[in-house]
């Protein structure tokens, strides 16, 4: 040491020593330099680390963030930082795409996506090396230890770095145990320690082989595996929470709330800006859409923006003052364009309607109606009334230019409008997140997961192979006639009835979400968002839109005649409360009752007269169309109504397709045809009919339904229509073939209801079907059945052919994938797990060296 | 006993140990080895791209033969430097499994799910590359300006000898070469392979001496300017370690970000399609559509028609950029000067009154 030290000295320049070197040449420590005292030890190895233990360590790694930053860290440190950071950026890309996918299953799955894949890193080198390999030669190769510093590290990570002699005794022992190294070998500790680390280097090695295959494919799996319960959860979660912020008149949760409020400052935030902007602009139609379409709450509502446009154009009518006009002044500027004798040979009601028009700013129609009347009058040509109307036009608006609305005039009704519609829409909201969490068409919802479930069983009691699912999604429909036909000769009949069942009881549940109470729940939702905002709108300017909303127009006539009357306002209040409450449940009858019969106003002889009521009945019929509240009942209806027709399909082709049911169908048929044709059908009648049916149920699409019937697809008469749809469309106690399903009540009555409508309203088509109306059925007479095409396509469903056809291929694709990946996955496992019974194993040299030292 | 700071700078020891054997091949020119380390300025100043792709293809081919072949015979030569080269087996496998795992089974499906599956797939891949790309080459925002303003290079490549312990099958060829950075570590930075260095200058302090003037540290008296730079390089190491790393996984999440906009949906990667549906003919096309594929997905990242996915798009832009900003601003300017750098800095190190440990 003296002598490296006088080198140093002899380097440095002595007689001009650097200032740092002045007094600190050497430092005296006065003997308290001595090694420290080893602290470190072995961690236990568990798979899994304590929480606590977990929490303590990020608590550390936040303060190391914190000192780093100033620049103090050391590279376990650092290392452990980064490890954090790359969570962290995990996080970020999880947490963005979360916002930026739409559906609520996508977003979650993205956070499972990142922890199944930060799991999957942590997981794989665990159960295919290091228990397996711990299991067979005792060696943990992922042992951690905490050295004198308090820094949990790895034992084998730098295999220069020996640390081997941290093992204890026992520790050893079992190793050499395992291991199999003979008992009495001299140095038999320093033997167990070699192994123990190249066992360790083997596997580290085998952990970077295998690892980037094996994580991501682990990964994926993983969250394939989760994607099932994680919707099921989702789809509860939602129909709770939807259903109790309905009830208690807010969103669910603080986020949610939290969103809403900020999407709504964020709106207004931007039509206060477009009002400041444009507030010398004249108001334009162009200006109202983007006002209606852009700024305004638009209640998340089809076709809404134009109920709102078509109010805002009231707004900006009502503030255009109309003009000071009278007939003399146009007269006077007609005079040297039309024959006097036209002017005076208007009449009054016409006089009054040009004035009316050049009075709402309206010289343009003022002009053609005069020049339309100038024509008649005056037998003029083409030409010569496009020039005087020409030059009436030019004259007419030269005079009377209307007046300029700016947007800065009605901007303070826009904002009482905007007001108006935050409530509505806030409210409105709840209404739509209830339906769409129900109806709503996307994935997730009640209704698609419910139509997964029927696919499930469908597919699982038919047991479709992969080639034939195949086959199925070509559209070749044989495959599954075969399965029944396989089915039913297999004496195996309980299998298509034991999946009627089930799918039956799981309509029961559709029923009981989707039906009577649930339309029920949104109309009274509707109602009330209605009568909260618009109930005491007296405002003119908004009267369209109110009424639109919420038409309380029969509760104002009641109100009105009973101020008239001057009965006391508790007294009105009581009946008005009443009369709305049977309002409320539909029952029109109940409230009209209620008016007629109402004891104190009758004692008075103040009872209300039939022509008040027959007002107040239009007003009540008139609220029940048109209205956004009906608009969203009707649509909640149509979307339950769509899946459930569908599913009922299914539920009928299966039963009528089953061949157990073969007699039963052939001898409806017969009777059938008994009673329409009077006569017994032949063996090949019965035959061609039962083959019709069948390819009704499975291709009959929505939209030509009865249009198929009489075009050459089906060459049937009148007659054979009216067999088949008896023996299609009776009541479900006998269209369903078994003997009596067991379960599925609610949904039996509901699919009774479904083929009454069916019958009445797609099938009653016999007077088109007339040999002297012998015309294709349209769009247009269809419609005169009492049903538009939207409402039959709904009633009808999906066709059999396709809903087995998208099924058959989204099932194809999930197990194609599954199979795949799920073998890729076992390959990996394999090989590691072989490659892994290689590890830690004597090579011929080291068996040679231990021979050589047991014998000395 | 005494402890002597700076003790490893000393001549005698430097000119008297030396590990590695100085080479003279013919046509090569010699590198000049101190210690075990050839450190590699002159070609990271003349060629740095060519150096790092030279070393990276090494690391790489080495990392999927030579050090696989050591690890599974449990070499007793195997060492950190392999296991951690090794790491990149796992970033491409798992990069390309992930891509795999998108995208292979698409081909067995119908023409929509097809086309659905290859969009997203698509994206996933897209997401995968740009991950990549965006991690690597964030890194260079912060370390680049700390080269420029501090001439700190924290990449500065060095070549290390090995010389291995016989075994087995391998007697005769002991000596291996690795790829090091002199800054690799904190705790233990090859300080002393930075003296005498000619490309650095005449003087043995050289380096130390440009340091500390580019840090303007005391640059009227630059004795012993390696005692003084060498705290602050230690300290302004960790802080550009740290911001990039961080800075890097934000940037790494804005690329997968970028890769999920719908532009992306537009272009596709099967040569069949893009002619087809894009009049595609030559990869110069290709290119050009993929760049405006790209600027428009940038655009979208920050700008979607979406309102909450362009705000969450702004943030994490956002924090990327400060994240970068904030790293800047610590490495670049001295906030600790009164914490014992310049003439105090060496002194500070040592702490009177605790025990120290000597190895």
């Amino acid at each position: 040491m003296s002598n490296l030290l006088d080198a140093y000295q002899s380097h440095q320049n002595i007689n001009n020593p650097s200032p740092l070197y002045k007094h600190t040449y050497t430092i005296n420590t006065e003997g308290k330099v001595k090694p420290l005292e080893d602290k470190g030890k072995l961690l236990p190895s568990r798979i899994f680390g304590s929480p606590i233990e977990y929490a303590k360590d990020i608590k550390k790694d936040i303060v190391n963030i914190g000192r780093a930053a100033n620049g103090q860290a050391n590279d376990h440190e650092l290392g452990r930082i980064n490890d954090i950071a790359l969570k962290l950026g995990s996080l970020a890309i999880a947490s963005y795409l979360f916002v930026k996918n739409p559906l609520k299953l996508s977003k979650s799955m993205e956070f499972v996506g990142m922890g199944t894949f930060l799991g999957s890193m942590a997981l794989w080198p665990k159960i295919a090396l290091q228990a397996p390999i711990k299991a067979r030669t005792g060696v943990d190769i992922h042992q951690k230890y905490i050295d004198s510093e308090g820094r949990k590290k790895m034992l084998f990570l730098d295999p220069q770095y020996d640390l081997t002699d941290l093992y204890s005794r026992e520790d050893l022992d079992r190793m050499g145990r395992k291991l199999k190294v003979s008992k009495n070998l001299p140095d038999r500790d320093n033997f167990i320690k070699q192994r123990a680390k190249k066992t360790a280097v083997q596997a580290n090695t085998l952990w970077m082989l295998s690892a980037g295959f094996a994580s991501p494919v682990m990964s994926a799996l993983a969250c394939n595996a989760l994607e099932t319960p994680i919707n099921e959860a989702l789809e509860k979660s939602a129909l709770k929470t939807t259903e109790k912020a309905l009830k208690q008149g807010k969103p669910a949760g603080i986020i949610n709330t939290w969103i809403n409020k900020f999407r709504m400052a964020s709106k207004e935030k931007a039509l206060m800006k477009f009002l400041e902007q444009n507030a010398e602009n004249e108001v334009t139609d162009v200006m109202l859409g983007r006002i209606a379409n852009e700024f305004l709450p638009n209640a998340n509502s089809f076709d809404f923006a134009n109920t709102v446009k078509s109010s805002l154009k009231e707004i900006t009518k009502n503030a255009q003052k109309t003009l000071p006009v009278d007939f003399e002044s146009v007269s006077n500027i007609l005079k040297d364009l039309v024959p006097q004798n036209f002017i005076s040979s208007l009449s009054d009601k016409e006089k009054n309607y040009i004035v009316k028009l050049i009075a709402e700013g309206n010289s343009k129609k003022a002009s053609d109606r005069l020049v339309a009347l100038l024509t008649d009058a005056e037998d003029l040509n083409r030409t010569q009334s496009q020039q005087i109307l020409k030059e009436i036009k030019h004259k007419l608006s030269d005079e009377f230019k209307p007046q300029k609305v700016t947007l800065g005039k009605i901007s303070n009704k826009i904002k009482s409008l905007n007001e108006l519609l935050k409530d509505f829409s806030s409210d409105k909201k709840l209404v739509d997140d209830y339906i769409s969490a129900r109806v709503g068409d996307k994935s997730g919802t009640y209704i698609a997961n419910h139509w997964g479930r029927a696919c499930k069983k469908l597919f699982k009691a038919l047991k479709f192979s992969e080639k034939d699912l195949m086959e199925l999604q070509n559209g070749n429909m044989q495959v599954f006639f075969e399965k029944l036909k396989a089915l039913s000769e297999s004496k195996d009949q309980n299998t298509v009835d034991s999946l009627l069942k089930d799918l039956l009881n799981l309509m029961d549940d559709y029923e009981a979400k989707t039906g009577t109470d649930f339309l029920d729940t949104v109309k009274k939702g509707m109602r009330k968002a209605g009568r909260n905002t618009f109930e005491n709108i007296k405002d003119d300017d908004f009267k369209t839109l109110s009424d639109k909303i919420f038409n309380n127009r029969a509760s104002q006539i009641i109100k009105k005649f009973c101020e008239d009357k001057k009965i006391d306002n508790s007294i009105i209040n009581n009946l008005l409360k009443e009369f709305e409450t049977k309002v409320d449940a539909d029952d029109i009858q109940g409230a009209l009752k209620l008016l007629e019969e109402t004891p104190l106003i009758k004692d008075q002889e103040n009872k209300f007269g039939k022509e008040i009521i027959n007002e107040i009945k239009q007003a009540l019929n008139a609220s029940k169309s048109g209205t956004v509240e009906n608009t969203v009942t009707l649509m909640a209806a149509e979307r339950a109504l769509g899946a459930k027709a569908s599913l009922y399909r299914l539920i009928q082709t299966l039963d009528v397709l089953n061949p157990a049911n073969k007699s039963k169908l052939d001898d409806k048929i017969r009777v059938a045809f008994k009673n329409i044709k009077n006569s017994e059908a032949d063996t090949e009648t019965v035959n061609r009919l039962s083959e019709i049916i069948k390819k009704i149920l499975m291709e009959a699409t929505p939209t030509d339904y009865v249009e198929k019937f009489t075009t050459s697809n089906f060459n049937i008469t009148l007659d054979e229509y009216r067999i088949i749809s008896n023996v299609l469309f009776d009541k479900a106690d006998d269209v369903i073939l078994l003997t009596k399903p067991q379960g599925g009540k609610e949904a039996l009555k509901g699919f009774n209801q479904y083929l009454s409508e069916l019958k009445t309203k797609v099938w009653d088509w016999t007077n088109y079907m007339t040999p002297e109306l012998k015309k294709r059925v349209t769009e247009d007479n269809a419609a005169t059945n009492g049903m538009n095409a939207v409402e039959r396509s709904n009633l009808i469903g999906k066709t059999v052919k396709d809903y087995m056809k998208e099924t058959a291929e989204k099932m194809y694709n999930s197990r194609k994938w599954l199979k795949t990946f799920g073998i890729a996955m076992a390959v990996i496992l394999g090989v590691t797990l072989v490659a892994g019974l290689f590890v830690g194993r004597k090579s011929k040299i080291e068996k040679e060296l231990e021979e050589n030292k047991q014998n000395g | 006993m005494v402890y002597q700071p700076g003790i490893q700078n000393n001549n005698s020891y430097r000119s008297s140990v030396s590990f590695a054997k100085n080479k003279d091949t013919k046509g090569k020119k010699k590198e000049k080895y101190v210690h075990d380390a050839y450190l590699m300025v002159e070609e990271r100043e003349k060629h740095p791209l060519l150096l790092g792709a030279k070393i990276q293809a090494d690391k790489l081919v080495k990392a999927f033969t030579v050090y696989p072949k050591k690890g599974l015979k449990g070499s007793k030569n195997a060492n950190f430097y392999e296991f951690l080269t090794m790491g990149t087996v796992p970033y491409l496998a798992g990069s390309a499994m992930l891509i795999a795992v998108f995208n292979f089974a698409a081909k067995y499906f119908k023409t929509e799910a097809f086309t659905k599956s290859l969009k997203h797939g698509q994206k996933m891949a897209l997401g995968v590359l740009f991950y990549g790309l965006a991690k690597t080459f964030s890194k260079k925002l912060i370390e680049l300006p700390v080269k420029w303003k501090h001439g700190i290079d924290v990449n500065l490549p060095y070549k290390k000898e090995i010389k291995e312990i016989p075994e087995e099958d391998n007697k005769k060829n002991l000596i291996k070469y690795e790829y090091h950075k002199a800054y690799e570590s904190v705790d233990f930075p090859r300080w002393d392979i930075l003296y005498d260095n000619e490309n650095f200058g005449k003087e043995r302090n050289a380096y130390y001496d440009k340091i500390a003037k580019k840090m303007h540290l005391n640059t009227g008296d630059l004795t012993s300017s390696d005692q003084k730079v060498k705290p602050k390089i230690k300290e302004k190491l960790i802080q550009t370690k740290l911001f990039s790393t961080i800075a890097s996984y934000l940037w790494a999440a804005v690329g997968v970000g970028v890769a999920m906009q719908e532009p992306f949906e537009r272009i596709s990667f099967i040569p069949e399609r893009l002619k087809l549906g894009y009049g595609i003919k030559n990869p110069l096309q290709f290119v050009k559509l993929f760049g405006k594929r790209f600027v428009e997905s940038c655009k979208s990242f920050v700008n979607n028609s979406n309102k909450s996915s362009a705000i969450a798009g702004r943030i994490l832009l956002g924090t990327a950029i400060g994240v970068t900003l904030l790293g800047n601003f610590k490495t670049l300017f001295d906030f600790n000067k009164d914490k014992g750098s310049k003439n105090k800095a060496a002194v500070s190190l040592i702490d009177k009154t605790k025990e120290k440990v000597v190895c």
